[in-house]
């Protein structure tokens, strides 16, 4: 069976990479890969992500293990960088440039035939065509995150790289930039997007990485993880008009772990959600207990995630 | 309270215990201001360059002292001029003094007060001016412990080799107020300059770059101006400690520089007026910030 | 603008909009101003010993290598400091070429601070001695002196915290101090090379027996000053290449 962490269309192939900063190990072992889509990584401070990302980058070499992005590595071979863009974690952008020149400046380095053009359309679809000429030192750390945005989209990349994109953004310009996020995906782009915000990931990405302690946790789209998870049975909330007699009924059947009922709902426990969900209608209706609620308690991102970093 | 809901005291108990009286807090900020002048509780890399400055002040003495213990053995005759004097000895201990003042002061002085700290200082007892006090006592006795080891391991290695020790402690008895006199006057002179600098300077790596490079340079104009008139020669700060030392020790090495011929109650001035200044406006600039 | 220009515009733009950059045009400039008073005041005999015995001597082995050092030092220096290397090295252009265009923004930069302070020293000695030859002499001897010291502090910004802080102290300890004292260091110091084309180019015959006597032997000789000034570039340059190719950056 082909690992999760694998794509079959790849573009960024990760090896068995390890990196290490003196006695500190980053990254351990990592295997995976990235397509075209929204791929999330996601993990606590300290987890490794960013120094992933500055792999990826071909920023920091690995101390095993090899990368490839389009089959090349990406430390000596410049030319992969018409196709990258890299927003980095660090609120770091050139004070001293206006909004327009920076992005310019991203632009001419990066060959454009018309950097001026290309800058003012990053510009635009970041919306900061109105303050695109002040200096960067007077932005707020939204705006300066938005300008790093358009300097990465500037040539128009089909590989992006962004490392916490949504810090400093109010929930506006949040939106924005999710839905800028998910166009350039739509349009085919490979984007990577890391984050210790559960909710952000889970609004941004198709797929997730998740990294704890340097090591791959668990890949793959949120409700594959945790239906992974066979050593942890779905917590399940329900409500009945009947609570005790459907409690009743639960207790003791084969499918449920176990059953804990409460004044308004009950709370089940199981291992195989799918199979509860096609019988229980039919033993709901054999007892005549009219059940209003059926829901899975652990399916989010946070929750999955809670049990991933409990394994550490 | 009301009758829905209610915050208890929980009963924050202040500290009661003893406390330290004015005079040891004032000794525990010199005593901290002197571990971080040279780089005592960081990094081995912030210890480097003030020990190896340190180290470079010893060895000359050292070697003079080893070089004398050698020729006494063999019986190799020395020649006067092989060996450095107490006075002589300053032309080298003063230059590594110069780039030790031009780390430590900023270091000591800046970081408190671009990172906040010295509301730590002030919201207790302590005032802005005990504060500056400790600063500065920290660094004169760093500096001043800087600049008198090596003259003493000059004076008691030839005292220890001499035919009578206590013969030549008695021989030498003007060291004891010629040396301290002198390094008073460099300390002094040295981080008068580096402190003002450094209170007006929130960016360590300038203060640093401006009083090497502002220094140099006045005492550049002060030789250049000096051909209209040899007064201006007090515009170089380096000639004051040095022609102070000069008349401590009842000498003029100066012959070539244009400002040695100057009375040296001008230099005196010169460097007690703008010590005076340098101080005033130090005071002016932390009083401002609190 | 081609990605080679666009550094170079963009650093020198960084160099130049700050205060920093005016305090040292500021420093540079007191030899000039120096010399103006002296002249105006004392006349042109005065003026123009002045001019040998003081302002070339400050503007070549302290102004102009400390103008050059804190250029070099910073060309990556801020890049590392600002965390904009990214910005930088993650594009479609080779590292060399990063490394040369950061190397030739800090000789420009220190050239232009540098040589701005050369020919107003120059222009003071005019005005006050009338003697108007100097002029080409400062220029040279200023943009050769420039592009050594930048280029050796271009690695150095590359890879050391406090680059700037390592080559005053290296310029005031060892060529200012140690260079005078033990004479055989002098012969290592760069700043030989931009006072040996400076000492050729110049009208005033004493010019080398001034700095000699307070520099160690200097060989007048512009056209060595200025092969030996490319021979350090290109070995820098190659240097920071090289270091910007292998080195993590970040």
């Amino acid at each position: 069976m082909t690992s999760p962490a694998l794509v079959p269309n790849a573009i960024i192939e990760v090896n068995d990479v390890s990196k290490w900063f003196g006695d500190k190990v980053a990254n351990s072992k990592l295997t995976c890969s990235f397509g075209p889509g929204v791929t999330g990584l996601l993990g606590p401070n300290g987890a490794g992500k960013t120094t992933l990302l500055r792999m990826l980058a071909g920023l920091t070499q690995p101390s095993t293990g090899s990368i490839s992005v389009d089959g090349l590595d990406p430390r000596g071979h410049p030319k992969l960088f018409e196709r990258v863009g890299l927003v980095p974690e660090e609120d770091a952008v050139y004070e001293f440039l206006t909004a327009r020149q920076y992005v310019t400046y991203a632009a001419q380095l990066t060959g454009l035939a018309d950097p001026s053009q290309a800058a003012a359309d990053a510009l635009a679809t970041v919306q900061l065509t109105e303050s695109a000429d002040r200096k960067l030192g007077e932005f707020s750390k939204g705006m300066k995150q938005r300008t790093r945005v358009a300097a990465a989209i500037a040539h128009r990349p089909d590989i992006l790289i962004l490392d916490e994109p949504l810090n400093g953004t109010d929930p506006v310009q949040r939106a924005r930039l999710i839905a800028l996020i998910r166009s350039l995906a739509a349009n085919g782009a490979t984007v990577i997007v890391s984050s210790h915000v559960l909710a952000e990931v889970e609004r941004i990405a198709d797929r997730v990485l998740a990294m704890t302690n340097g090591r791959l946790a668990a890949a793959g789209n949120v409700e594959a993880i945790r239906a992974a998870m066979i050593d942890i049975p779905y917590k399940v909330r329900i409500d009945a008009d009947d609570l005790r007699g459907l409690g009743a009924l639960l207790i003791g059947h084969p499918l449920i772990t176990s059953v804990a009922i409460g004044n308004s709902e009950m709370v089940i426990e199981t291992n195989d959600l799918g199979a509860l969900g096609r019988d229980l209608p039919g033993l709901a209706i054999d007892s005549g207990v009219r059940i209003t609620r059926f829901q899975p308690e652990d399916m989010s991102l946070e929750a999955v995630f809670g049990y991933l970093d409990k394994r550490r | 309270m009301t009758s829905e809901g209610a915050v208890f005291d929980l009963g924050y108990e202040q500290y009661r215990g003893p406390r330290l009286s004015d005079r040891q807090v004032f000794w525990r900020m010199v005593i901290d201001g002197l571990k971080k002048s040279v780089g005592i509780g960081k990094r081995a890399r912030n210890k480097a360059f003030p020990f190896s400055l340190v180290a470079l002040a010893i060895l000359p003495a050292l070697g003079v002292v080893v070089i004398q213990v050698v020729a006494k053995i063999f019986g190799l005759p020395l020649s006067g001029d092989v060996l450095l004097d107490d006075r002589e000895y300053f032309d080298w201990t003063s230059q590594l003094i110069f780039f030790f003042v031009a780390v430590a002061v900023p270091n000591l002085l800046i970081p408190d007060r671009v990172e906040n700290v010295l509301l730590v200082y002030t919201s207790r007892p302590p005032t802005i001016n005990t504060y500056l006090v400790a600063r500065l006592v920290a660094m004169a006795i760093s500096v001043g412990v800087f600049l008198m080891i090596p003259q003493l391991v000059l004076l008691i290695g030839e005292a220890l080799i001499s035919p009578s020790f206590f013969g030549h402690l008695a021989d030498n008895l003007a060291f004891w107020w010629r040396v301290p006199l002198t390094s008073f006057a460099y300390l002094a002179v040295n981080v008068g300059v580096a402190a003002l600098v450094a209170a007006y300077i929130n960016n360590r790596g300038a203060a640093i770059a401006i009083y090497i490079i502002g220094v140099n340079v006045l005492n550049g104009v002060g030789i250049g101006l000096s051909s209209i008139n040899e007064y201006f020669s007090l515009l170089s700060i380096q000639f004051w400690p040095t022609r102070i030392r000069d008349w401590v020790f009842g000498v003029n090495t100066l012959d070539d520089f244009p400002g040695a011929d100057l009375p040296i109650v001008a230099v005196l001035a010169t460097t007690i007026a703008f010590l005076t200044l340098a101080v005033a406006l130090i005071l002016r600039r932390y009083r401002k910030l609190i | 603008m081609t990605a080679f220009g666009s550094i170079v515009v963009n650093t020198l733009r960084g160099f130049l909009g700050g205060r920093r950059s005016w305090l040292l045009l500021a420093l540079a400039m007191i030899p000039g101003v120096v010399q103006l008073i002296a002249g105006l005041v004392s006349g042109s005999a005065v003026g123009s010993q002045l001019y040998e015995e003081f302002s070339t001597q400050v503007l070549f082995t302290l102004l102009i290598p400390a103008v050059a050092i804190t250029f070099g030092a910073n060309a990556f220096g801020e890049e590392k400091r600002g965390k904009t290397m990214a910005f930088l090295t993650l594009r479609p252009i080779s590292r060399w070429t990063i490394a040369a265009a950061k190397l030739v923004a800090a000789w420009l930069g220190a050239s232009l601070v540098g040589g701005l302070g050369a020919v107003f020293a120059a222009f003071a000695l005019g005005v006050g001695s009338g003697i108007w030859t100097e002029l080409v002499a400062g220029v040279v001897g200023a943009t050769l002196s420039a592009l050594v010291y930048a280029a050796l502090l271009l690695p150095l910004g590359l890879v050391m915290k406090r680059a700037t802080l390592a080559g005053l102290v290296y310029l005031l300890l060892i060529e200012q101090f140690l260079a005078r004292t033990v004479r055989q260091f002098s012969n290592l110091s760069p700043f030989r090379v931009g006072t040996s084309a400076y000492a050729d180019l110049s009208q005033f015959a004493r010019v080398i027996a001034t700095l000699e006597e307070t520099n160690g032997a200097v060989v007048a000789g512009a056209g060595g000053a200025t092969l030996k000034a490319l021979v350090i570039a290109l070995i820098m340059w190659a240097i920071t290449g090289f270091a910007l190719r292998e080195l993590d950056l970040v």
